[in-house]
């Protein structure tokens, strides 16, 4: 087993630790999104965060880690509203559904970030290359598996896997958008890295973060 | 800048909670649900009209509910779409029995959220149907990938008329695919708008420019051009819904010069000396124009140009009696 620690308790202190992550970075992504978008980015990130923890935190005294993380995909969907209400909102909730029972090894959880990156794909239509948060999801979920495979524990193949994230965060500047409302102003988005690529990136390092701190081999 | 705020976070609620207030002769806040519907509840024997996006848009969304226009609205945060939970919320709150149709303006995160929203009603047996306007003439070739900005209002109208006076759900909803197909706006912007508690405006226009192609959410343009005077405006907007105008819809048409927040009825009405006769010149025969405020972004300076090419069908829509906060005819 790779924790030791209540897997619910952890589960809760990743929602805490993206809410946390957030919330420092908010003028940040507004300021990405005000280049090509509406500048509400952090602020619907942080909306849906907050009351994701507020769910997280009533269900980790009864629930396992992945009753935790789909409870607080659905109420971050609710509360936040927007694009990326819907697809992060989605995301974590197809992670938390595909978490099975007690066993949170790296193995166990590609497969749910496999499920969450895949509702995520099929629910906004986007593609790798579009300038979405999928830019830094799906080189993540890549790295992370390789490191599944090679039979890495939990915290390390998340920790590995977060500079190829980083690469596809930061790759997005060089994009153009072709998904979502900045794909109106085409060659204006260009040179400003997506606002939904970096705050996801965010949540991933915090999540990694905890996993490190909290998961003991 | 917006002034007038509490607590950033508690906007929205607050300023429903103010409108619901305000107007709680026509409307009342759907219990447990970001939205508000026509006082008494659901519209026995009517098909019902939801229509909904982001706030910030005032009177879009909640001002368009009452007899005549639509049964319900969801509100979403300043700019940002109501969630999919908020929307299948509101359609159970509004549903008759005779089905819901949706109208709302082509985002992504509307499209998104009210495809959940319509996904899980009618897991519950609600019969749903959606409009999805796509009246912005600037932001693609493509008419289904286009925005929906003022023109969201010239449809909202023919779908409420349809469901009021009592149309099927195929026919409301078929005649506000048809007033959509029929809709075109054009917008210019001379500056940004800036969101409760932030102090920098979204974008900004440099003096001596404008943007063309607004978005109705503080986007920028998708050109800049030089500052025009009221003539050469007139005759850009003119021309760039006449080149998009659609087939064979004759030359009777409804009119909306609609302001977006801070540019005021004065302006609005010295470009529409202009307007009126560079549509006569290209053989417009307008029916009942408005120059008012119908679509806003917050306060952002700018105004956007929206025609809708009427038949029988659309003109006695849109002269079909209606009462709502900020639309009412008799």
């Amino acid at each position: 087993m790779d924790v030791m620690k209540s897997q619910a308790t952890i589960a809760t202190h990743c929602i805490e630790a993206a809410l946390a992550a957030i919330l420092e970075h908010e003028d940040e992504l507004a300021h990405l999104d005000s280049v090509a978008g509406d500048g509400d980015h952090g602020a619907g990130m942080a909306r849906g965060f907050r009351a994701a923890v507020e769910r997280a935190r009533t269900a980790s005294g009864s629930g396992t880690a992945g009753a935790v993380i789909s409870n607080a995909g659905t109420e971050f969907s609710r509360a936040a509203g927007g694009a990326s209400g819907a697809l992060v909102g989605m995301y974590v909730m197809m992670i938390g559904s595909n978490l099975s029972g007690d066993n949170m090894s790296s193995e166990t959880v590609h497969h749910a970030l496999r499920q969450g990156l895949a509702s995520v794909a099929s629910l906004g239509k986007a593609q790798l290359g579009d300038k979405t948060m999928l830019d830094t999801l799906i080189p993540f979920t890549r790295a992370f598996g390789e490191a599944a495979a090679a039979g890495t524990p939990l915290a390390q193949a998340w920790q590995s896997a977060l500079p190829a994230a980083r690469m596809g965060m930061e790759s997005t500047k060089d994009m153009i958008a072709s998904r979502g409302r900045s794909a109106v102003l085409k060659e204006r988005s260009l040179g400003t890295q997506d606002p939904g690529a970096t705050s996801i990136y965010y949540v991933l390092e915090a999540v990694g973060r905890v996993l490190a701190e909290e998961c003991k081999p | 800048m917006t002034r007038i705020w509490n607590n950033p976070i508690e906007f929205k609620d607050q300023l429903i909670d103010g409108f619901v207030a305000a107007y709680g002769r026509i409307i009342e806040r759907i219990p447990d649900a970001s939205g508000v519907r026509v006082k008494g509840g659901p519209v026995a024997d009517k098909v019902a009209v939801l229509i909904g996006g982001g706030s910030g848009h005032y009177p879009l969304f909640c001002g368009l509910v009452g007899k005549g226009l639509a049964m319900g609205a969801v509100m979403g945060d300043i700019f940002a779409s109501p969630s999919g939970e908020e929307i299948y919320r509101c359609t159970k709150a509004v549903d008759a029995g005779k089905g819901v149709v949706y109208g709302y303006g082509n985002y992504s995160g509307d499209v998104m959220n009210f495809s959940m929203g319509e996904m899980r009603a009618k897991m519950d047996g609600h019969d749903v149907r959606q409009v999805v306007i796509s009246d912005d003439v600037a932001s693609s070739p493509e008419f289904d990938q286009r925005r929906g900005i003022a023109g969201d209002f010239f449809v909202f109208k023919a779908l409420g008329a349809s469901a009021w006076r009592g149309d099927s759900l195929d026919t409301v909803h078929a005649f506000g695919q048809h007033a959509n197909q029929r809709t075109r706006s054009f917008g210019v912007a001379f500056g940004g708008c800036t969101v409760p508690g932030r102090t920098e405006p979204l974008f900004t226009v440099d003096p001596g420019k404008m943007e063309l192609g607004l978005g109705l959410h503080g986007e920028p343009g998708v050109e800049t051009s030089e500052m025009l005077p009221g003539k050469d405006i007139a005759r850009m907007m003119v021309d760039r819904l006449l080149a998009d105008a659609p087939q064979a819809a004759g030359s009777r048409a409804l009119v909306l010069l609609n302001g977006l927040g801070s540019t005021k009825y004065e302006e609005l009405f010295v470009l529409y000396s202009d307007l009126y006769k560079r549509l006569a010149a290209e053989g417009i025969e307008v029916y009942k124009p408005i120059v008012d405020e119908l679509g806003t972004s917050l306060n952002m300076a700018g105004c956007s140009l929206t025609l809708m090419w009427l038949d029988d069908d659309l003109q006695t829509l849109f002269d079909a009696p209606s009462e709502s906060a900020a639309w009412t005819n008799m």
